[in-house]
């Protein structure tokens, strides 16, 4: 058999032989996925035996031995065609039934408060996860025994949120927010694909899950992580201004336009706000912009900025808006 | 150039070999200017080699990239266009037409004891629509690629810089193409059934290219909208599924679908036709359960639009949807078991023939069992789940595509070989090749399913270490170059063909099955004619002989014998006739023709009666007018949904169309309408003069109605009113008519600092008659785009309608229309009611928006 044939390859000394068949199970979903699976898989082994076996055996039997042979045989039979109509129909219906309700516990998002809720963005050819405490990452960390519910956006085109070990899939749909939900129950790495082709590098889009032990290791993790880790405060200033969104709305070049005022400057102006004070702006300007942007809106011929921007209380930390200061410091400056 | 009589000749065999279709007349012309169905049934063989050489070079490459998990051919973009064109030439070029309108062609009419399809003049516009096409993708491949994946998705299809609007519109042709010969098959096979053979006694054959003809008749014309409105959407940007300008790319899915699930069914369903005859035939017995056989390849072809949303079972569809076709799509498995279930016992108790063909179908019953029952994995919501989208599916649809419609294809071809050409092929290489088609298709798509089982996404290039597995160099063992070998091609038949030549004796029509088959038919006229024998009694003698009533060669027979047991009151003598008349001497054809009408100027040479050319025609216009209001369905249906998403576009962009010019036109369309159902009735009555005034009105009221459209679009386009990205904004709109009106410096300077109020004044200003009550939201283009969108495709309706009206006009000038004949005027009519009826509703959607 060519299967057993195969040549070694440095790349193929890790194989893992149960890849031939589903991949380890490391969802909650994944032991019903395969129960399922392997059951029709033995139904269909038996139908396809029984076609095959038979077609077989009456070529074999009924191989035309002489220009002379009879043929015989009835030309149709109710019975018989009722029952391979019924007993299939009784089969495809329990398939179905067992099928949809293994689709609604995965497409179920859980209701309570203490699952992890994470943003997933996708674009060509990268995924960013952002978590409650607005850390955003490249890797997908999740603890292991928890519920996590994943909120997936696309930035681009279609792509596909796809862990072959969670046994779950969906599609990422620009223009409309798609929900999808997990339990992990094993730690360890695995790997996130897209599976929707998106164009050039899609073979290349993936991500890595980090599954932590539980949630306190989970929570550790996510305490500690510091991406701006050995940065120095502008540039880092300038990460965070780039990673939480701002650039949506402002922008540090001074053109206008925006959907917000422009940042070039925003350090030592004096502005106008709606309610009609006046003050030279500075970084306590800037933190309060940012936890409570309606406090003090500025006034600009033709321009309507109050109740334009969230609020960022929870999703910004002290440090980052220390960062944010400086960076705003260093472009106002020239 | 027709050489339908030709082949009559033949049958009348003799030492010399004698004139066929094939040698009646040489040159490339007699080829392509052709009406014969069978030489364009050739012709469609000839140019699906290609494609399929084609596209199979392209699997060919992309197996190689495979070979190894890092290797690096070709570059992942070329490789994302490899795929791209595999899948679209395969589809579109090979399997589409590859059994209905190459095989189809050739045999439908002859099962039908038929001297033609329907339409021949049709049937060879459809062979060239299928070139056109053809051209266009291989322009795609010129004008840099195809890289959307066959699936063609926005927003990824209207960004990619590559050649999606070549591709687009060469599938479009393609589509027209397949609705032609879908028209074509539908009419021949409903109205030009010899009379004593009803439904139950047609040829399982027949049955399924009914079906697929339905199929591709009622689901084409949404593939041409569908890449119409792709096509605008990447030209225009107007923004229907382009999420970024309001629109939903998930709609996309669901018209694409609407077409490409039906379009399998078009692969598979000729396939399983084919194959009830060859297992019939080589059993040397009826086939068991006809009746079911029939029934479920009809129930397949409804089926096949109740399905479609399978193929979006991860998109964020609601799950009450999944469910419901999740569900439906498991009936599908019904019809599927009960073939493959009767197919095996009609091999009960036969006479089996291991003969080529044969083999073919026994390796497809097989195939296909296996492609049906991984489609079970992807019908169940729970393990669709993991499996979507991955190599699982790519082995599901070529155990299905490739494992059973190539192998169905192929088993036809050598089944109607010698029949088509007159030679046989050499049956001990066949039988070589056709043995082998299950093991050796394993290493090819058996490898997939695991991939697919073990998560890996379909079009990965590189493969992620997570997923190796048994790694694609088991799926690049199947690119071994001895397993390119012609089996793989449509080519056996040729190769066997060549090698007999030198020493086989060329068996001709007469010494062919046919030709005995036909003989045997003529002898059972001349028995009846001289009265030693009845019909009847001869009909029930071959009744108790063990032979297919099926098989194409002996339907004759068939559908005598049951014409003769079941229809007592059918003349068994006029459906000998029309055999006979088709396919044997030519000394009976014109005994038939003086009887019908020989000398009406008007009958073609195909049909029997002028009433059933009537009937055939009217039937056709029929057909053809379902496939526009199917066409035009996807259009309102995307109005809808957009309609529905962004009702505020639709209050906007409606003010600036005139309700005036718009009623009009209305009042103008049904006054033609009026007209042309006189004209109709003028030619019934034979008032040559008013049918000529009649026809002319009819025209000026067209000619009208495009003045006033022409009117309306040159103020439009003036005015900036443009779809999609064309569109001008309201503030530049004023901007532009302050200019022209030389409005004062002060004006101008307040729409360019975007003065909310005074660009809200300045048109109502300036744009008299249009009151403007709705403020402009986003991508107001898009209302122009779907305005510009639809009442362009009527008018394009509306200058065709003129373009025939001329031609009937020409023709009542001549005097051809008569209280006998009277079709052209007809039919013309009944698409001029049509044209109309569309604008009636296009008329309210667009201009009367409240």
């Amino acid at each position: 058999m060519g299967l057993l044939n195969i040549p070694s390859l440095p790349s193929m000394s890790a194989l893992q032989p149960q890849d031939i068949w589903m991949p380890e199970q490391a969802s909650t979903f994944a032991a019903n996925v395969d129960w399922l699976f392997y059951g029709i898989l033995y139904i269909c082994i038996f139908f396809f035996v029984l076609v095959t076996a038979l077609t077989v055996y009456f070529v074999v039997k009924y191989r035309r031995k002489s220009p002379m042979q009879e043929t015989g045989g009835p030309t149709h039979n109710w019975f018989l065609e009722i029952t391979w109509c019924a007993i299939p129909l009784a089969i495809v219906g329990w398939m179905w039934f067992e099928g949809f309700r293994g689709f609604m516990e995965m497409r179920s998002s859980p209701k309570g408060a203490d699952a992890l809720r994470v943003i997933v963005n996708a674009q060509k050819w990268s995924w960013d996860f952002t978590y409650p405490n607005g850390a955003m990452t490249n890797e997908l960390h999740v603890p292991a025994n928890q519920k996590v519910v994943l909120s997936l956006n696309s930035l681009d085109v279609l792509h596909a949120f796809y862990v072959n070990t969670f046994r779950t899939k969906m599609d990422v749909v620009p223009g409309r927010i798609n929900e999808i939900w997990f339990e992990p129950t094993m730690a360890g790495e695995f790997m996130l694909q897209c599976a929707e082709y998106c164009g050039d590098e899609h073979s290349r889009m993936r991500a890595k899950v980090i599954v932590h032990e539980d949630k306190a290791a989970f929570d550790a993790w996510l305490d500690s992580y510091d991406p701006y880790k050995g940065l120095e405060p502008i540039p880092a200033g300038k990460l965070v201004f780039e990673s939480k969104g701002c650039t949506q709305c402002h922008n540090v070049t001074g053109a206008a336009g925006g959907i917000g005022p422009t940042l070039k400057g925003v350090i030592g102006r004096d502005r106008e706000f709606m309610d009609g004070t006046k003050m030279i702006t500075d970084g306590n300007y800037v933190r309060e912009s940012v936890l409570e942007p309606q406090a003090k809106v500025v006034k600009e011929p033709g321009k309507q900025y109050a109740g334009v921007m969230p609020s960022y209380k929870g999703r910004i930390s002290d440090k980052e808006i220390g960062f944010l200061v400086e960076y705003l410091t260093e472009v106002s400056k020239n | 150039m027709t050489s339908t009589s030709v082949i009559d000749k033949t049958a009348q065999g003799g030492d010399q070999e004698p004139e066929n279709f094939l040698t009646c007349a040489s040159g490339v012309k007699s080829w392509l200017g052709t009406l014969d169905h069978k030489r364009i049934g050739i012709m469609y063989l000839i140019c699906i080699t290609f494609a399929f050489t084609a596209a199979g070079l392209m699997a060919l490459v992309i197996r190689s990239e495979l070979f190894y998990p890092d290797q690096q051919l070709v570059s992942p973009s070329t490789y994302n266009q490899l795929f791209t064109l595999h899948g679209a030439m395969m589809v579109f070029l090979f399997i589409i037409p590859g059994i209905p309108a190459a095989l189809g062609n050739f045999v439908i009419p002859m099962m039908l004891g038929a001297k033609d399809v329907a339409f021949p003049k049709l049937n060879l516009t459809s062979w060239y629509l299928w070139v056109t096409g053809a051209v266009f993708f291989v322009c795609a491949l010129g004008f840099g690629g195809l890289d959307t994946g066959w699936t063609l998705y926005p927003p990824y299809s209207t960004t990619t810089s590559s050649a999606v609007v070549l591709s687009v519109l060469g599938a479009f042709i393609l589509g027209f193409s397949s609705i032609a010969t879908g028209i074509n098959f539908v009419v021949t096979i409903q109205k030009m059934r010899p009379e004593g053979m009803g439904w139950f006694q047609m040829p399982l054959n027949l049955w399924a290219l009914y079906a697929t003809a339905l199929m591709q008749v009622l689901a084409t014309p949404v593939l041409g909208i569908t890449v119409l409105l792709l096509f605008v959407e990447h030209t225009l940007h107007i923004g229907i599924f382009d999420p970024t300008l309001g629109g939903d790319p998930v709609l996309f899915q669901h018209f694409f679908w609407f077409y490409s699930h039906p379009a399998v069914y078009i692969m598979i369903v000729p396939a399983m036709g084919v194959v009830s005859e060859l297992i019939t035939t080589f059993s040397r017995k009826p086939v068991f359960g006809y009746r079911f056989i029939a029934y479920s390849s009809v129930s397949l072809a409804l089926l096949a639009f109740l399905v479609w949303g399978h193929h979006m079972f991860v998109s964020g569809q609601s799950a009450l949807a999944n469910m419901v076709f999740s569900a439906l799509t498991f009936t599908v498995a019904i019809p599927s078991a009960i073939k493959v279930f009767n197919w095996t016992a009609t091999l009960y108790k036969g006479d089996i023939r291991l003969q080529t063909p044969m083999l073919y179908a026994l390796s497809f019953l097989i195939l296909f069992t296996i492609g049906g029952l991984t489609g079970l994995f992807l019908a169940i919501l729970a393990t669709d789940v993991h499996l979507h989208d991955t190599y699982f599916v790519v082995a599901h649809f070529h155990y299905v595509m490739m494992g059973s419609g190539l192998v169905a294809f192929l088993g036809a071809l050598h089944y109607w070989w010698p029949k088509m050409f007159g030679r046989m092929y050499n049956e001990l290489l066949g039988q070589d090749r056709g043995g082998r088609r299950v093991h050796r298709l394993q290493p090819d798509v058996l490898p997939a399913v695991h991939r697919g089982i073990a998560g890996h996404a379909a079009a990965l290039l590189r493969l992620p270490a997570a997923v190796h597995g048994v790694s694609p160099v088991v799926d690049g063992r199947g690119v071994r170059p001895r397993r390119f070998d012609p089996d793989r091609c449509a080519q056996p038949p040729v190769v066997a063909a060549q090698r007999s030549e030198g020493t086989g004796k060329p068996l001709g029509f007469a010494g062919s099955r046919v030709g005995r088959c036909v003989a045997a038919v003529a002898l059972q006229l001349r028995r009846r004619r001289s009265g030693s024998r009845s019909v009847r009694h001869g009909a029930r003698r071959m009744g108790r002989q063990p032979r297919s009533r099926l098989h194409p060669e002996r339907e004759g027979e068939g559908s005598l014998r049951r014409a003769s047991q079941e229809d007592r009151r059918a003349e068994p003598w006029r459906a000998l006739r029309t055999l006979v008349t088709n396919m044997t001497a030519t000394q009976d054809a014109p005994a038939s023709h003086a009887e019908h009408g020989h000398h009406d100027p008007h009958l073609a040479h195909h049909f029997d009666t002028p009433a059933q050319q009537f009937d055939s025609g009217k039937f056709g216009i029929w057909a053809f007018l379902l496939t526009e209001i199917l066409f035009f369905s996807g259009l309102f249906c995307a109005y809808v949904v957009y309609r529905y998403l962004h009702p505020e576009i639709f209050l906007y962009g409606h003010q600036f169309l005139d309700v005036t010019w718009g009623a009009i036109n209305t009042i103008v369309l049904i006054c033609s309408s009026l007209t042309a159902a006189w004209a109709v009735r003028n030619a019934q009555l034979n008032q040559q003069g008013w049918l000529k005034i009649n026809i002319i009105l009819t025209i000026l009221c067209a000619c009208a109605f495009m003045g006033i459209k022409a009117v309306e679009y040159n103020h439009k386009i003036h005015e900036g009113l443009l779809p999609g990205k064309y569109y001008v904004a309201e503030a530049e709109r004023a901007a532009r008519h302050a200019e022209h009106s030389g409005a004062a410096a002060t004006t101008h300077d307040a729409m360019t600092t975007h003065d909310a109020p005074a660009t809200h004044d300045a048109p109502a200003a300036e744009e008299s008659a249009h009151a403007v009550h709705y403020a402009e939201p986003e991508n107001a283009g898009t209302f122009f785009g779907i305005y510009f969108c639809m009442t362009g495709l009527h008018a394009f309706h509306v200058l065709v309608g003129i373009a025939v009206f001329l031609w009937v006009l020409m023709r009542a000038f001549k005097g051809h229309f008569g209280p006998t004949y009277f079709a052209a005027v007809d039919y013309a009519a009944l698409y001029w009611h049509l044209v109309d009826l569309i604008w009636i509703y296009l008329f309210p959607l667009l201009y009367l928006i409240h």
